[in-house]
């Protein structure tokens, strides 16, 4: 059985804010690192390097405006907001991808081979999610790999929440025609 | 274009997809230096020096001041300047430039002083 941990993120954003106690800020970066580095690596579609330079950026400015943070929602939520905004804020210098079209998906070879044979489940789950659009990707990172709510999805990603739901129906049915191989495997494991 | 598999949906409480998806959202990211490397890029700590400490260099400042009029032989200028000055009248405009002048360097050292902390 795992111990629960012995300071709540309230506890140890208090003693940042009051006492700038930069354990306890190395504390909450731990806890936290995994799933803020995991969902920006999906958002930059794998770019490992990148995807690490704005979850630095993110901690940075979590650190920074931690005073500002109200309690009104979780610790969380609110770093998950920061890192897309930081995400955001990135690709727009990069003039990569401004809008959510479909003319912005990548040129990913839909050669209709068995994936399951071709290459691993994470690789094809990687290469299905390439194909969806940015706002598609956001709202699958914040629901699965951020595992919020679609309320909460909305606020982080400032959208309404129908919006995030169609989303969410969108990308899967995007998703699973390139991801029909695992299916058979899925259900029966 | 058709869907190669049947509809999730007709198997009710079941999406394979989530379960992939869910499966996948498990997967840790070591930290490997990551907290240490956030940690040395905070900013310096903000060190807080008590008040008099803030006062201290304008107050030798004055102390010092006083000291060489009082002392430093030829110090008599500054005395006489300083009285021509109150002697003189406040709307002419060599007064007017005189203490303009100050005014305005006095505000520029203050504004440099105040940036600079």
């Amino acid at each position: 059985m795992v111990d629960a941990p012995p300071f709540s993120d309230a506890d140890l954003i208090t003693r940042v804010v009051l006492h700038d106690d930069r354990n306890a800020f190395a504390e909450l970066v731990r806890r936290h690192q995994s799933t803020v580095r995991a969902s920006l690596r999906k958002l930059t579609r794998g770019d490992e390097g990148l995807a690490d330079d704005l979850a630095q950026e993110t901690f940075l400015l979590a650190y920074r405006n931690l005073a500002k943070f109200r309690f009104d929602a979780r610790f969380s939520t609110w770093l998950y907001r920061i890192a897309y905004n930081t995400f955001i804020s990135d690709t727009r210098k990069m003039k990569e991808v401004l809008h959510d079209t479909d003319e912005n998906q990548v040129d990913i070879p839909d050669d209709h081979a068995p994936l399951a044979e071709s290459a691993n489940l994470r690789l094809d789950l990687d290469r299905a999610m390439a194909c969806l659009n940015e706002a598609e990707r956001a709202v699958i990172v914040q629901c699965y790999y951020n595992d919020l709510s679609h309320d909460e999805a909305a606020q982080v990603l400032g959208m309404p929440l129908g919006t995030v739901k169609t989303h969410v129906l969108k990308a899967k049915e995007k998703m699973k025609p390139r991801m029909a191989a695992w299916q058979k495997e899925v259900l029966t494991a | 274009m058709n869907s190669p598999f049947p509809d999730s949906s007709a198997q009710p409480g079941v999406d394979w997809l989530d379960q992939v998806l869910r499966e996948d959202a498990r997967t840790h990211v070591d930290d490997a230096g990551f907290t240490d490397a956030i940690i040395c890029r905070l900013p310096a700590r903000k060190t807080t020096s008590p008040k008099w400490n803030r006062w201290l260099p304008a107050i030798m400042g004055a102390a010092a001041t006083l000291v060489a009029v009082g002392i430093l032989p030829g110090s008599d200028v500054f005395l006489d300047g300083a009285a021509d000055l109150i002697a003189a009248d406040i709307s002419s405009p060599r007064v007017v430039a005189m203490v303009g002048t100050l005014v305005v360097f006095l505000s520029v050292a203050l504004a440099v002083a105040s940036a600079e902390r």
